[in-house]
């Protein structure tokens, strides 16, 4: 749940990265600290992971520094995918206000990301969240893997999949590559940010 | 959800993120629903800073600080702290208390590092000694008291004025927890010595589960098989009751059974023993045909009693109870009779007191084992 504290004029949003195993979440996180550890006077904690699989989570503070008086920070999580670990991805939820739903696009892990996303549905309901009213955005990531020979899925029929009825913003990305991760995560904390604020109107 | 991001605060915030990322304005394709709105301000005079907001220099003033925890000695408690936030176990505790002392040695001379650093350990060690039933605030305590030593010690900024006052709130905030909560040892219950700690336990449950009384709801012994014996135990007191009632009742009617009842309980103790002195399976076995009638001075006088009889004290006249015998047949000390007459019907009423009894003890059982099904299906 967001931290919203108006004596001291702070604000705190929890945004999670969800998907599939393997689908490159932790890497959407290593790449934005990359990208702004200079920045952001925080550091990216990787806790339990094993290789390059989460087993437990990704946790990166994001101060983003005063906006109209207000210092405002964004937590970021990853939740390990593996489908074994759903108690993880229960707890890492608790308290989300935004999500980015990272699919893979090859195309063997079609169903991977149905199931996924659909895991993410049905652990929002445990903590009475409804997926088409929270804050979420989908990366298609590993677009890149039709350079290598790949087959990748196609856009349509990602959005078939995956869009059809949420109808939420949607980027194709190459995480490893850099390509659209830092477009997804200030979509997600514009979305969230924007919901908090309607929610405090 | 395609909220528009109209007001001044997101436009600032988009802004805000423009200038983190500046670098990384190369937005690609974006799917079906997306709404390429990326805002190409890269420059920092594009940011309107609002009345009373710092200025951006401000902003990024800590930039060049080399403050960052990463290369503090707190780099390592940091991470410990962080693991405490998810998972609670021995070992990341032992760890904690072992880089508390690792500073304590390091900031041998700070005031405000060791006054944190104490509470901490203390904390510590109380979470690790109470594990799962540590006071739910505990952990709360100690990710403050953390944080303020955070504070203190990297913030080269902060004036002493403001580190003596985050300390001297701590340890009020401390003093208060310490009055708040138990601290004798936790005992543990026998047959645990061999289970796990409460290792493993997320944090989250702790924490936040604890304060919704959840976690209370786990920590429950899980009623197993192993509660039947209460429940015998709860239907025995239950028969020892009912055994007692009924014994009261025989009695308003006549001390027929009274020497019986009174020599059984002096020699057997329980009152579950009571039940035979109405005359039990042992009892009834024990009075054979014409032992008492046929004994000696069964006209008058008391009757001699052989080993092993069983006493059969005189009816007065207007007893009520049942028997074979006509009631007008029976006077004052006139005992032909009874014996071949009484025994089927005490047996009679033994075997209706039984029955009743048994019937009893058998919905309590019921009862009992619906209400802990209805106990593990609403834990369910």
């Amino acid at each position: 749940m967001a931290f919203i504290n108006l004596k001291d004029r702070v604000i705190q949003a929890k945004i999670v990265y969800y998907g599939p195993g393997r689908c490159g979440k932790t890497t959407n996180l290593e790449y934005i600290y990359k990208k702004c550890r200079l920045q952001i006077k925080s550091e990216m904690v990787s806790v339990n992971t094993e290789g390059d699989r989460t087993l437990f989570f990704d946790f990166f503070p994001f101060d983003i520094g005063k906006i109209r008086g207000y210092e405002v920070k964004v937590q970021l999580y990853t939740v390990p995918g593996q489908v074994k670990y759903n108690s993880t991805r229960r707890l890492v939820l608790k308290g989300v206000d935004g999500v980015v739903f990272v699919a893979d696009s090859a195309v063997e892990r079609r169903n991977a990301n149905v199931a996924s996303l659909k895991n993410l549905q049905e652990n929002l309901n445990l903590y009475s969240k409804s997926i088409s009213k929270i804050p979420l955005v989908l990366q298609y990531n590993k677009r890149d893997l039709d350079k290598n020979g790949t087959p990748v899925l196609d856009l349509d029929m990602l959005e078939q999949d995956l869009n059809t009825e949420l109808k939420v913003p949607s980027y194709e990305a190459s995480a490893i590559e850099g390509d659209n991760v830092i477009m997804t995560l200030k979509r997600i904390i514009s979305l969230t940010m924007a919901s908090l604020e309607k929610e405090l109107e | 959800m395609e909220a528009k991001t109209e007001s001044s605060f997101i436009q600032e915030l988009e802004d805000r993120l423009n200038v983190i990322f500046a670098e990384d304005e190369k937005p690609q394709q974006a799917g079906t629903f997306e709404m390429q709105e990326a805002v190409e301000t890269s420059a920092l005079d594009s940011i309107n800073v609002a009345p009373g907001d710092e200025s951006r220099e401000d902003l990024f003033s800590d930039l060049n600080e080399t403050n960052s925890v990463m290369f503090s000695h707190v780099k390592d408690l940091k991470g410990i702290v962080l693991s405490l936030e998810w998972e609670i176990n021995d070992e990341i505790l032992e760890k904690f208390d072992n880089e508390i002392l690792r500073l304590e040695n390091i900031y041998p001379e700070d005031l405000y590092g060791l006054a944190f650093a104490r509470i901490l350990r203390f904390l510590g060690r109380y979470i690790r000694e109470k594990s799962a039933e540590s006071e739910p605030r505990s952990i709360n305590l100690l990710l403050s008291t953390y944080d303020n030593l955070e504070k203190v010690l990297l913030s080269r900024k902060m004036p002493e004025a403001e580190k003596y006052s985050l300390m001297l709130e701590n340890i009020t905030a401390y003093r208060q927890w310490v009055e708040g909560v138990d601290l004798t040892p936790a005992v543990k219950a026998e047959g645990e010595a061999g289970e796990q700690p409460a290792a493993r336990r997320p944090a989250l449950q702790l924490l936040i589960g604890k304060q919704r009384g959840e976690v209370s709801r786990i920590e429950e012994p899980e009623i197993a098989i192993a509660d039947e014996p209460p429940v015998i135990e709860r239907a025995s007191d239950l028969f020892r009751e009912i055994v007692i009632e009924d014994e009261a009742a025989q009695r308003t009617g006549a001390d027929l059974t009274d020497d019986m009842t009174s020599a059984r309980v002096s020699e057997d103790g329980p009152a579950f023993a009571k039940v035979p002195a109405f005359a039990g399976p042992d009892s009834v076995n024990e009075i054979r045909a014409g032992e008492i009638l046929s004994g000696p001075g069964t006209d008058s006088g008391p009757v001699e009693l052989q080993a092993g009889e069983i006493p059969v004290p005189e009816i007065p006249a207007g007893d009520i109870r049942e028997s074979a015998v006509n009631r007008d047949e029976v006077q004052a000390g006139d005992l032909s009779g009874t014996d071949y007459a009484l025994a089927p019907a005490l047996e009679r009423i033994r075997q209706e007191i039984r029955n009743e009894i048994m019937e009893v003890i058998m919905a309590e059982i019921k009862s009992l084992r619906d209400e802990i099904k209805s106990l593990r299906d609403a834990r369910k």
